[in-house]
């Protein structure tokens, strides 16, 4: 996978340096937007007080989708503080993704490998975004209880989920030959995707049985699938060792013990591995079984209320088998520096929970009628006093006097809601809230507006005004997620590679204004060149030895993808030189099979100079350039230098162009970083 | 009233799942093994050493490590004398750990050839008046092979080189003006090219009388892969060979090919049910039919060295510290004791010398009354991490 890494060290404190000031950055932007929206909603509320209540006989959220959205809030809360740990910037692609997908078909590779390369372009602005669209995520399932903003965060869950589970987890592995439950498949993000899903219900499902039965079916089936999965034969689960090397399984456990982590936490794990490489047939044959019967009793799920019984004590056994697996063998998932989430178990429990509650849901009918015996009525709302408690579901009726849309009303009552925005504040409704209702404004139906409300558009101010702290919360996250996702898409966008790469090897250049030295060499055609002839141009000088075999050819491809980031416009008024390096393969013919070699020779604004040996020695000197040869069949040590001449002749950028590993990431980073300078450059008057 | 899905419906999407991953535990099992092939031949390795008259010699030789790292760099040492040492003659200027090939021309007259690495495509040469003291740049536009005999020179200056990918080309005089003379697959597809199923070239030399002489894999058993450009159309001159055996009934593989004064000498390699084997061939140019000589029989091991001298002789080097010399056309092989550790490649001649290696330090073992005995070590300024 070439475009997993960067061949930086996961520990370069410069990009940890950007990452940390990248998270400081938009944690600010963060936080400066909930300043705005809490002001404008103090604001709002102040000149709006608002009466209690929504239109409509609105159902309580069920305890099933709390438990979904409130848990897999926290994960994505508890997994984006994960992806701010430091060594995600570059751990993440080379040493979580492409060990991922190392086993997986060529295609699932080719795909992985795909988001991998725009991490790698992007590692520092890829990992804030994934930090605060995770956050955001998470934030928003707890704020937003119900409505279309609660039924967006599920779907919001599903999207990022699934960008995750694809790029993330190279499909939750399950192209991968050693697919098994006990190690996560399909994957813990797969099930952030279902419970999204399910969170993304419309509220008419919530209190549908269903539900419950098809989550508790389709999980049954599931289990039977990994029980055979794991029971086939010649995949290497019923070895605990094989000929005296630690089977499948143990090396699996094995692998998760040498993860940095809490001494205790690695003791039970090495002791677990030590007890299936002693026993695997054993173990093997408990988890098979365990799986088995759990399949079974989940699929008892459509056997209707008679299985209830069976059902909560399948579900209990299975929650229990996910936490020892989840402790025991996915070693909880967090440790090591590059730990993403919690893991497959504490998810997939989440959703067995939420299952069987969603199967003793009492039926809609039952909580319609309950919720229309506890409604307050239009009477009494209007008999609230401030800051009394009020059952958010109350019903209330609008009042007789009514704005027409988005135009601003010289009275309206605080209840002056349109059909379209009660839909809309749906989401903003808990079920019991404070009222910041002014003192005798209970007993007056209108209230003037203020010019506060009267400076913002009706709409806006109307909708704001009548939120609660939950909606407000609920669209700061949605701009969290929206700070994190926008950048990254654009990012994704961009294949010219983020200068902080360059930044981390070599260094930022280095910026001159003096007169640069002169030369006249020889161009690979055999023609003179002298540095005079190329003024009023910007000259991008370098120094290559035309036979090495590392460091040369690659500065040569950064150059060329310079030259195309440059484009047509600016390309004709820029030269890219260099002068040879090597003192004993030196003519024009070496300078020409390297021009063919790196695709130069196609390049009109290519020239490669060559000349006598004095004539070379004078130029490297004048650039503090040292050729040193090399015995032993080392090729020629020399500094990868270039210099931004200017078009009046003049040096304004030294940059250290040394390659570094060369990958296609780096070799960006520094195309970009040249092809800036010369920008700059020429842009100077 | 519990809303409870259809149990048929349950049912079909259980027996479909269950369907997938049964498909799916089949795909990813272990996999099964290939079919069985018939045994590979003896791998071609490129250190080798050649014999002169009067002593002198020349060797190449990988030292440092590991290939991995790019630490690995080959060294070509050349020895004036019999009596004399050995000494670091490594064309510079040019990262050799790709490998290097050297071509005789006439005695002390070397032309190198860089095996190209990392992300260096085409070939610098390097050539050599006085046995490798000191050197002029020269250039392929192509990358040679990583085989011993990829290179090869005639007393004219003529080239002859096979490049990756099996093209050969072929110079003026002094190594210039390059040319394509043919390549694997238009050899392959020649009547001799057919007759031996040529699947690969590894070796180029010139005949006595300076025609171009490839040698090549054959994958039709028995049939030895050597080939000579005569009147504008390749011709095999190796089928029928005589000698003191036939050629065995297995694929071979020319693992050496060399001109020396007298004529060419060939090392066929053959895996047999007993094990490989090494053959060597002899022709005296003129249109004469090659010699077989004795075969020898490998043992375990990968095969480490083929080495030359000019008046015919032989030396091996197996993997397992095994070692063993043929004097010439009609000789017999001779088993030489154990050979000291690291020993990488024989030097033949009348006073046997083989060539170990540590890490960055050469040493040259005689053979005498005694056993082996140290007689010069060299040490070797590899510098290593300068490829990485």
């Amino acid at each position: 996978m070439p475009g997993m890494n960067t061949g930086l060290n996961t520990g370069n404190p410069t990009l940890h340096a950007a990452f940390m000031t990248a998270l400081l950055h938009q944690g600010t932007i963060v936080l400066l937007i909930f300043a705005v929206l809490t002001i404008a909603w103090v604001a709002m509320r102040e000149a709006r007080p608002v009466r209690a209540g929504w239109p409509g006989a609105s159902v309580p959220e069920p305890s099933w989708r709390a438990a979904l959205r409130i848990g897999f809030g926290i994960l994505w809360i508890v997994d984006g503080i994960l992806q701010a740990q430091p060594a995600m910037v570059l751990g993440l692609p080379s040493q979580v993704i492409q060990p991922e997908a190392a086993s997986s078909p060529g295609w699932v590779r080719e795909v992985v490998n795909w988001g991998g390369s725009a991490w790698t372009y992007h590692p520092v602005q890829a990992a804030a975004a994934a930090v605060w669209i995770q956050v955001g995520i998470g934030i928003w399932l707890l704020a937003a209880r119900r409505g279309p903003l609660s039924r967006l965060a599920g779907l919001a869950s599903v999207g990022w989920g699934l960008v995750v589970w694809v790029f993330g987890e190279a499909f939750g592995g399950i192209f991968a030959p050693g697919l098994t439950w006990l190690f996560g498949a399909p994957g813990g993000v797969a099930c952030y995707c279902v419970a999204g899903a399910l969170i993304a219900l419309p509220e008419r499902r919530w209190h549908r049985q269903r539900v419950g039965a098809l989550t508790l079916a389709v999980s049954g089936i599931f289990f039977l699938g990994m029980a055979m999965l794991q029971a086939w034969p010649g995949r290497g689960f019923w070895q605990g060792s094989l000929h005296h090397q630690p089977g499948t399984l143990t090396d699996m456990i094995k692998s998760m013990a040498r993860v940095q982590q809490p001494r205790l936490l690695a003791g039970w794990v090495t002791s677990f591995s030590g007890l299936v490489q002693a026993h695997g047939f054993a173990v093997n044959l408990f988890v098979v079984v365990a799986l088995a019967l759990i399949g079974a009793g989940l699929l008892s799920a459509l056997a209707g209320p008679r299985a209830h019984a069976l059902i909560r004590v399948t579900v209990i056994v299975a929650t229990v088998l996910c936490l020892a697996d989840w402790v025991l063998i996915e070693d909880i998932g967090v440790f090591g520096g590059l730990g993403t989430d919690p893991n497959s178990m504490i998810p997939m429990a989440l959703i067995l929970v939420a299952g069987y509650l969603a199967l003793r849901v009492k039926p809609a009918a039952a909580v319609s009628q309950a919720a229309s015996e506890q409604a307050v009525p239009v009477d009494a709302a209007a008999a609230i006093q401030p800051g009394s408690a009020v059952p958010a579901d109350a019903a209330v009726q609008p009042d007789a006097v009514q704005t027409e849309g988005g135009q601003p009303d010289a009275v309206q009552t605080e209840g002056a809601e349109t059909a379209e925005d009660a839909v809309q504040l749906e989401a903003d409704q808990g079920a019991v809230h404070r009222l910041p209702v002014p003192a005798g404004a209970a007993a007056a139906p209108a209230v003037a507006r203020t010019s506060a409300s009267q400076r913002l558009p009706g709409r806006i101010s109307r909708v704001l005004g009548r939120a609660d702290a939950r909606a407000v919360i609920a669209v700061w996250a949605v701009a969290i997620t929206v700070l994190g996702a926008f950048p990254m898409t654009a990012a994704a966008a961009s294949r010219r590679a983020s200068p902080v790469i360059a930044q981390a090897l070599n260094g930022t250049a280095a910026s001159y204004d003096f007169p640069a030295p002169q030369f006249t060499l020889t161009s690979q055609d055999g023609a003179p060149v002298s540095l005079a002839s190329l003024r009023g141009k910007v000259v991008l000088l370098t120094f290559l030895d035309p036979v090495c075999t590392v460091d040369c050819p690659l500065i040569a491809q950064e150059f060329r993808q310079a030259d195309r980031l440059l484009g047509a416009a600016r390309r004709h008024r820029v030269e890219l030189v260099a002068v040879v390096t090597n003192p004993l393969y030196r003519t024009p013919q070496y300078t020409r099979a390297f021009d063919r070699q790196e695709g130069m020779a196609g390049l009109p604004n290519w020239l490669y100079l060559t000349g006598s040996v004095s004539a070379l020695h004078k130029v490297w000197h004048d650039y503090g350039i040292s050729a040193e040869v090399v015995p032993a069949g080392g090729m020629i040590l020399h500094q990868d230098s270039a210099y931004v001449i200017d078009a009046a002749g003049h040096t304004r950028f030294e940059l250290n162009m040394d390659p570094g590993p060369g990958t296609a990431s780096t070799q960006s980073s520094f195309a970009g970083v040249l092809a800036s300078a010369a920008e700059r450059v020429l842009k100077q008057p | 009233m519990i809303g409870s899905v259809r149990p048929r419906r349950a049912l079909l999407a259980a027996a479909a799942v269950t369907a997938a991953l049964a498909a799916a535990a089949c795909g990813s099992g272990t996999a099964r093994p290939a079919t069985r092939q018939p045994p590979a031949a003896a791998p071609v390795t490129m250190m080798t050493s050649r014999a002169g008259q009067g002593g002198a010699a020349w060797a190449v030789v990988e030292m440092g490590g590991p290939a991995a790292s790019h630490d690995n760099f080959w060294q070509l040492f050349t020895r004036g004398s019999a009596g004399g040492g050995w000494r670091l003659a490594t064309p510079k200027g040019v990262a050799d750990n790709g490998g290097l090939t050297v071509a005789q021309q006439a005695p002390g007259q070397l032309i190198t050839g860089f095996v190209p690495s990392q992300f260096l495509t085409f070939s610098p040469l390097a050539r050599s008046a006085d046995n490798g003291a000191s050197w002029s740049p020269g250039l392929i536009n192509g990358g040679l092979a990583a085989l011993p005999g990829a290179l090869a020179a005639a007393p004219d200056g003529r080239l002859l080189a096979i490049l990756r990918g099996g093209t050969v080309q072929l110079s003026a005089p002094g190594g210039t003006g390059w040319a394509k003379l043919t390549a694997t697959a238009e050899l392959a597809a020649t009547p001799a090219g057919r007759a031996c199923g040529l699947t690969q070239l590894t070796g180029a030399a010139f005949s006595p009388s300076g025609q171009p002489v490839l040698a090549g894999q054959c994958s039709r058993p028995g049939i030895a892969g050597i080939f000579t450009l005569s009147g504008g159309s390749w011709r095999a001159v190796a089928t029928s060979p005589s000698g003191a055996s036939a050629l065995p009934q297995a694929g071979l593989v020319v693992a050496g090919l060399a001109r020396l004064s007298a004529g060419d000498a060939a090392v066929l390699t053959a895996v047999t049910a007993a094990g490989p084997t090494l053959i060597p061939a002899w022709s005296a140019g003129q249109g004469r039919p090659w010699t077989l000589g004795a075969p020898l029989r490998l043992g375990s091991g990968e095969l480490r060295s083929v080495s030359f001298s000019d008046d015919g002789g032989l030396a091996v080097v197996s993997g397992a510290a095994a070692g063993a010399i043929l004097g010439g056309p009609g000789g017999s092989w001779q088993s030489l004791p154990a050979l000291p550790a690291g020993s990488v490649t024989l030097v033949p001649g009348s006073h046997p010398q083989v060539l170990a290696r540590s890490r960055t330090v050469l040493s040259a073992w005689q053979l005498s009354a005694g056993g082996w005995r140290r007689m010069q070590q060299v040490k070797v300024p590899i510098p290593f991490g300068s490829s990485g």
